[in-house]
């Protein structure tokens, strides 16, 4: 996902992205049109050169999975806006002040075709299928060739193209409804395998990470029985 | 809190590399049937009532008084009761384990508020000389669009001019004169800025809610070195502590990953926003970059995390080398004999920062051996924190705090080394101590009953550093006016004679006028300025004619850091004051309370025609 887990919903996206796109086509209509540091001016400027490229560009970086729904990862979100519009402005001030072409239009109409971009092109990975994602945000675990006791039997549990109902690849990405999305079976391709718990996620990330801790348990477990303990 | 099962607590597979095994206090439990307890209540009401003592302390602080121990010595009482107070209150949430994020997220930003806004609320105008001399930078380039030609003194803000240029189109873009106007608010922004960042680390290592705002308590606490002013090297700090908390992020987010697994090690957006940041740290200040490479390199070491490492090392190192071969190669290539040469002076290169004193002011005697006790403090505590706290090896924690120390070895960066290295070890070296000193479990009220004096042992020693040599850094409205006589209003040309650096705005207009500081001559030369003040001039104002004389400003800041730094005796200042005042060819053409501007037209220089 690359939108902070735990604010802006479904509704607010698409107006975001439009007012950030726009935001530096007013900071510059502000900067020709209105009088030199007067207030206005100041807090469009301020608020386009300090905010709005980074917050376009935080878009694009996904938030580390071990951000739990909580803290961490907006104040990611919020800090990176602020520090990626620092370097973004950086970025787009220094060739010109390098050939010796420097104006404060050009600067600032370069800065707006950034965060129109940044803001408006689709951000990757929101419409890819889950099974077919890579990347920290991981992968469904995979049959893998190890030594010692294990319960792999070599089937990759597929539940989300499989318990979504017909294995469309889109739905699992429906975190709109309240309550989060319920899938019509929680039966893996293994028979009588079966993961309950995808009941209770309301967001792939809870969901994943329920997959892996499961995993993890399911190891652990077998390595307990066989070495003859009971737990 | 009972022996969890293994199978539920934030374990992942057994290759975790920074969690901590023993997070005792991860869940905020909720406060039982909504009741405050007393601690909860002193807790909560300290905080507001430090916050109004400090404000009431600000009202009646006389700056004048300010001689050998800066601030210290005017601040009133109240101050120190507020900070007292807000110590305390802060040592008493960090006790109870029902105490919220929130809660000590406002004591720090107290904290930063109390330490770092109080020279910006009782100054009149902009603090430290250096501060003066990068407005005038951004007003340079302003003037000039970019490179500021014929200024050989300053060049090397042509050559790593990201943080200029940055300001540059602020002030263009926005219609202020200059940034004079929110230069003032540096200290307190940018610390506030670098809350973010720190936190995002800490938390990338621990989930113990009190070992994370310990840390962030103790790194405020030992950040004397007052890099956080309106300075490149400011900027560039904060990229770097961004970019360690984007990298540990990343190794956490590896690191539970399933093993075996071959995902990608940086999602690709990630990644360019990592090699962004570098490009501009890169192209910002000189020594960061080197900085940065040194603490990617020691990350790298261990090779479970040379997967997420290597590729951010090769694009920080290819990207240092390619700005210091191009745009700042005059600089690099001038130096690099010298470069050269420090390194085979290794032992010098550690040693210049901490120079001999000579005839310093007594005050300044104590301040010093304070700032190098609280260092040494620091490095000790840490040292016993990697013994003491196994699990710390683990984090990463250690090799940040050694990663300087090449870098230090290598160069003395005109004496200034040791005390960046400090600063770029400290955010490390603060979660270490951290850790030694927040990390229990039984009886809470008790073990930070034993700590809280420390911490407040921390902060004094922080003040003495940070707070005792304002008399020489802070500056009345007389001396700005004074230098904006002599920078705005002379001939273009004409030299600016003046006895130390310390001068606020003297650097305005640098492009067009040489300027001469005295302290800063050999040693032979500034022996005959005090034995006689108008022939240890002499040299330098020779040259000067009717067109283009030359302008000698004595204020009284320059006067309190011959007074305290001893590089001049104190003195001195006076005796050029009456000594121009009673030689012809020296006409005194300002005068206020602060400030004196004489001019010298060499009466002997043949008028070209």
């Amino acid at each position: 996902m690359s939108t902070p887990p735990m604010g802006v919903p479904a509704r607010w996206r698409w107006p975001l992205r439009l007012a950030l796109a726009l935001s530096g086509w007013l900071a510059l209509a502000a900067t020709l049109a209105l009088p030199d540091a007067g207030v206005p001016r100041l807090l469009i400027v301020c608020v386009f050169l300090l905010l709005c490229p980074g917050a376009a560009a935080t878009r694009w970086t996904r938030p580390t999975p071990w951000h739990d729904r909580g803290w961490p990862s907006v104040v990611e979100t919020v800090f990176l806006a602020v520090l990626l519009s620092l370097c973004l402005a950086v970025l787009a001030v220094e060739p010109y002040y390098l050939s010796g072409s420097f104006t404060t239009t050009r600067v600032l109409v370069t800065l707006a075709a950034m965060t129109s971009v940044l803001a408006l092109l689709p951000a990757p990975g929101r419409r890819r299928p889950p099974a077919e994602r890579a990347g920290p945000d991981g992968r469904p675990p995979e049959p893998l060739a190890r030594p010692g006791p294990t319960t792999d039997t070599g089937h990759a549990p597929d539940v989300t193209a499989r318990s979504a109902s017909g294995g469309r690849p889109g739905a699992a990405h429906k975190p709109d409804r309240p309550g989060g999305p319920l899938f019509s079976g929680f039966e893996s391709s293994t028979a009588g395998l079966c993961f309950p718990a995808l009941a209770t996620a309301p967001g792939l990330g809870p969901l994943w990470r329920s997959l892996s801790g499961i995993t993890s348990a399911v190891r652990r477990l077998t390595a307990a029985l066989a070495a003859g303990k009971r737990r | 809190m009972g022996k969890r099962s293994p199978l539920t607590t934030s374990q992942w597979a057994p290759r975790v590399t920074g969690e901590t095994r023993r997070s005792g206090d991860t869940q905020p439990a909720a406060p039982s049937g909504g009741r405050t307890t007393a601690t909860q209540w002193v807790a909560r009401a300290a905080l507001p009532v430090a916050l109004a003592l400090w404000l009431l302390s600000l009202r009646h602080v006389n700056l004048n008084a300010m001689t050998d121990l800066g601030l210290l010595q005017v601040l009133p009482v109240l101050f120190w009761v507020a900070l007292g107070l807000l110590a305390a209150g802060f040592c008493v949430a960090l006790s109870d384990r029902r105490t919220r994020g929130g809660w000590f997220a406002a004591y720090v930003i107290g904290l930063i508020a109390i330490l770092h806004a109080t020279p910006a609320l009782l100054y009149p105008t902009l603090r430290y000389g250096w501060a003066w001399k990068h407005v005038a930078v951004v007003d340079a380039m302003i003037r000039n669009g970019g490179s500021v030609p014929g200024a050989p003194q300053l060049d090397v803000y042509d050559q790593w001019p990201g943080f200029f240029h940055l300001n540059a189109l602020v002030v263009q873009a926005t219609g202020l004169e200059s940034s004079l106007g929110y230069a003032v608010w540096a200290p307190p922004v940018n610390n506030v800025l670098l809350l973010a960042p720190l936190l995002l680390i800490y938390r990338a290592v621990t989930t113990d809610r009190r070992l994370v705002w310990g840390a962030v308590w103790i790194f405020y606490s030992c950040s004397w070195v007052g890099q956080d002013y309106f300075a490149p090297q400011a900027f560039a700090f904060l990229l770097f502590v961004t970019l360690i908390a984007l990298v540990t992020g990343q190794l956490r987010a590896a690191a539970e990953q399933p093993p075996g697994s071959r995902a990608r090690a940086w999602p690709v957006g990630r990644y360019l926003a990592v090699v962004l940041i570098m490009a501009v740290i890169v192209c910002s200040h000189p020594l960061t970059p080197l900085m940065m490479v040194s603490a990617l390199v020691a990350l790298s070491l261990p090779r479970r995390n040379r997967r997420v490492l290597l590729p951010v090392l090769g694009a920080g190192a290819l990207l240092t080398l390619v700005w210091d071969a191009t745009v700042a190669r005059p600089f690099v290539s001038a130096n690099l004999s010298e470069f050269v040469g420090a390194l085979l002076k290794p032992d010098s290169n550690v040693v210049s920062g901490l120079a001999a004193l000579g005839t310093a002011a007594p005050g300044q005697v104590v301040v010093s051996w304070v700032d190098r006790g609280l260092s040494a403090a620091v490095f000790l505590l840490a040292a016993l924190a990697f013994v003491m706290r196994r699990w710390t090896r683990r984090t990463g924690m250690a090799l940040l705090v050694l990663a300087p120390m090449p870098v230090l070895i290598a160069n003395s960066y005109g004496g200034e080394m040791i005390f960046r290295a400090y600063l770029f070890a400290l955010p490390a070296a603060a979660f270490l101590i951290s850790a030694l000193l927040f990390e229990f479990r039984r009886r809470p009220r008790l073990r930070v009953l034993l700590v809280a004096p420390l911490l407040l042992v921390m902060l004094g020693g922080l003040l003495f550093g940070y707070y005792g040599k304002e008399s020489a850094n802070q500056f009345t409205k007389d001396e700005v006016a004074a230098t904006h006589f002599v920078t705005a209003t002379t001939p273009p040309g004409s030299l600016i004679v003046s006895l130390t650096s310390d001068v606020p705005g003297l650097e305005m207009n640098y492009d067009r006028h040489p300027r001469i500081q005295l302290n800063e001559q050999e040693f032979a030369v500034r022996q005959r300025l005090v034995n006689d003040p108008i022939e240890g001039m002499e040299p330098f104002i020779d040259g000067a004619t009717v067109r283009e004389p030359a302008y000698i400003v004595l204020s009284r800041a320059q006067a309190a850091e011959c007074y305290l730094n001893g590089t001049l005796p104190a003195d001195t200042m006076r005796r050029m004051d009456t000594a121009m005042a009673n030689t012809p060819g020296f006409v005194k053409v300002f005068g206020n309370q602060d400030a004196v501007v004489y001019r010298y037209q060499n009466p002997d220089a043949k008028e070209a025609p």
